[in-house]
């Protein structure tokens, strides 16, 4: 087990920076193409951390199989990184609370010495809220940075807890959770099933137990349903 | 003993709960956190739980509803039911009891749920079909029509019309001998033909009976069996109404998909990366085949010779598969292998009577003579 990670994270949610003061020794691994600055005296190396299998279970929750590992050879070094998409990026501590932390594919941006990120099958839950197949799993111990899509809002669940499944960005291993339709939706009439399918509130995740469960203010879908409209097509004169 | 990796939940500490390191005793259950607390449940009171998102989460809990224990390290739940007294034993067995019912029930929904899509998968496809035909029953003959004149102006846009009465003149005759055979509904709509300048070697119909031949057809074919084929083929997905059952095609997959999905957008930025070509040009192929038997039947009924359609499947193949040509013929791509249709026409020609065959007014010769500018 390592020390901590010195770290803050500027400019959010729109458009947040990452920045890390390492002291010799230190290690993070971060998403390729994620940085943005670096003192000359970090080493940076490409590899697929974990050996290829991890790797693969990676790759299947959105991410990329090569992860880019920066280590402070020579004395204290800063290193900022950033997000790929627009939206705030969150800070965990695994293992501080004895979870893991389950992660919407491609959320992960960067971690510490002492995490582990794996490929965790989704099964029909991950298909059906939009998560993908493959979610991924953060464990161990260590400092994680995830990224979502607009600002981020961590919910400390008791009881139970409903999201939209495109909201969901991330949340804690002790909480159960099924997808299903919106209560009071279930359905059962026709006026109900047409507000089913046009209503655009399809499926939500519905948590249970105890545990925190971070929300995203915008999602991909909608976002892009938004922008459809406004793109250039080619004309064929 | 060993110790197991976990954590309590206790409102008393301060983000709501910690990390513990947990060991099993004869007396209990106890978890230790980092900081030094130490929480015990008694194995009396002790009552477990399984969930958490993978549902392999450990839950202990005591008397105090707000006290609890997880942990989701292997061991722990069998740790538990031989060491601990004998209440935890019972706990322990009741668990496990619930958990493989549990599995079972979430087996046999998988089951039931991959029948489900082996019944949808073997039922929709000839559902659609039906409905398909149903829709393009419904519409008018009319429609067909408006829909080519829509799309008419865009035959010139592969060369300028060859007005020459000798090219012309001999794809309107092959034309007219081909129309009394045609069905009556058919044969009465405005059948027109137009020769094109372009090398490519093709010949296409709209909706509604508007043609076009390419004169590279002509100047590539061996004789005028060959053009009738290639005529009558096109002629039979009018007949067919291929070109409004395509539309018709699409424009049901996307209702469909909009009614189980609530929204179109997605999926039509797939089709336009032609996502679901692969489903269409399935259906293309049966159209192809359709148009290719009741075409060969038509050439011989107009007294051509039906064995001109596999001839020319023959020269197709011949002709160098250049990039150009094959880019010229697009077409083919939503065709069947040439080896299978010139076997499936070969098969038909047998039983085929061919009609009288007159002497025609015009020849390829004269036709050829004429594209040359001669």
């Amino acid at each position: 087990m390592s020390t901590a990670l010195d770290f803050s994270i500027n400019h959010s949610p729109d458009f947040p920076l990452l920045e890390l003061r390492l002291a010799a020794g230190q290690q993070v691994f971060a998403e390729p193409s994620a940085m943005v600055t670096m003192s000359p005296s970090l080493d940076m190396s490409a590899g697929i951390k974990g050996g290829l299998v991890k790797g693969l279970g990676r790759a299947l929750g959105g991410e990329s199989l090569i992860v880019n590992t920066f280590t402070a050879k020579a004395g204290r070094a800063e290193l900022a990184l950033a997000p790929g998409g627009l939206g705030d990026v969150m800070h965990y501590n695994v293992g501080a609370t004895g979870t893991g932390l389950m992660l919407q594919s491609g959320a992960f941006l960067a971690h510490g010495q002492g995490v582990s990120i794996n490929g965790k099958w989704g099964g029909a839950r991950g298909f059906f809220s939009g998560n993908g197949l493959v979610m991924l799993r953060a464990s161990g111990s260590g400092d994680l940075f995830f990224n979502g899509f607009g600002a981020v809002l961590p919910v400390d669940v008791d009881g139970g807890y409903i999201v939209d499944t495109g909201y969901v960005l991330a949340f804690e291993e002790t909480l159960n959770y099924e997808v299903t339709t919106v209560p009071g939706l279930r359905p059962r009439g026709l006026g109900k099933l047409k507000t089913f399918f046009l209503g655009g509130e399809g499926l939500v995740c519905r948590f249970s137990g105890r545990g925190k469960v971070w929300v995203q203010t915008r999602q991909i879908g909608s976002y892009l349903g938004w922008v459809y409209p406004f793109r250039p097509t080619k004309n064929r004169g | 003993m060993s110790t197991y990796l976990g954590g309590v939940f206790d409102d008393a500490l301060p983000e709501g709960r910690a990390a513990a390191t947990i060991t099993v005793w004869r007396h209990g259950v106890e978890a230790r956190l980092e900081a030094g607390k130490v929480y015990t449940i008694r194995s009396e009171v002790l009552r477990l739980e399984r969930g958490g998102s993978t549902g392999r989460m450990l839950f202990i809990r005591g008397q105090d509803p707000r006290l609890t224990l997880f942990s989701e390290a292997p061991g722990l739940l069998e740790e538990i039911g031989t060491t601990s007294g004998l209440e935890a034993r019972n706990a322990v067995a009741t668990l496990t009891a619930e958990v493989a019912k549990t599995r079972r029930a979430t087996l046999s929904l998988w089951l039931i749920a991959a029948a489900v899509l082996v019944v949808l998968g073997l039922v929709t496809p000839p559902l659609f079909r039906v409905a398909v035909d149903g829709a393009v029953g419904q519409l008018p003959l009319s429609l067909d029509v408006k829909l080519g004149d829509l799309a008419s102006s865009e035959i010139t846009s592969f060369g300028p019309a060859i007005t020459d009465e000798r090219a012309a003149g001999l794809a309107t005759e092959i034309l007219e001998r081909l129309r009394p055979h045609l069905p009556p509904d058919i044969a009465a709509l405005d059948l027109k033909i137009t020769v094109i300048e372009s090398a490519e070697v093709n010949a296409f119909a709209l909706p509604g009976g508007r043609m076009a031949v390419l004169s590279g057809l002509l100047k590539r074919a061996d004789d005028v069996n060959m053009v009738a084929a290639v005529f009558a083929h096109e002629l039979m997905h009018v007949r067919h109404r291929h070109g409004i059952r395509a539309l018709v095609q699409s424009a049901g997959v996307l209702a469909l998909v909009s009614v189980v999905f609530g929204d179109a957008t997605g999926i039509v930025a797939l089709l336009a990366q032609g996502g679901v070509l692969a489903t269409l040009t399935h259906y293309g192929r049966e159209h192809e085949s359709q148009a290719d038997l009741d075409g060969v039947a038509l050439t011989a009924a107009a007294g051509f010779d039906p064995a001109g359609m596999p001839a020319f499947f023959r020269k197709l193949k011949e002709i160098a598969p250049s990039s150009e040509v094959q880019e010229a013929l697009s077409w083919m791509s939503s065709h069947p292998s040439h080896e299978e249709r010139i076997a499936a026409i070969e098969a038909l020609i047998p039983s085929l009577t061919r009609g009288e065959d007159p002497p025609m007014n015009h020849t390829l010769e004269a036709a050829r003579a004429a594209l040359r500018g001669e």
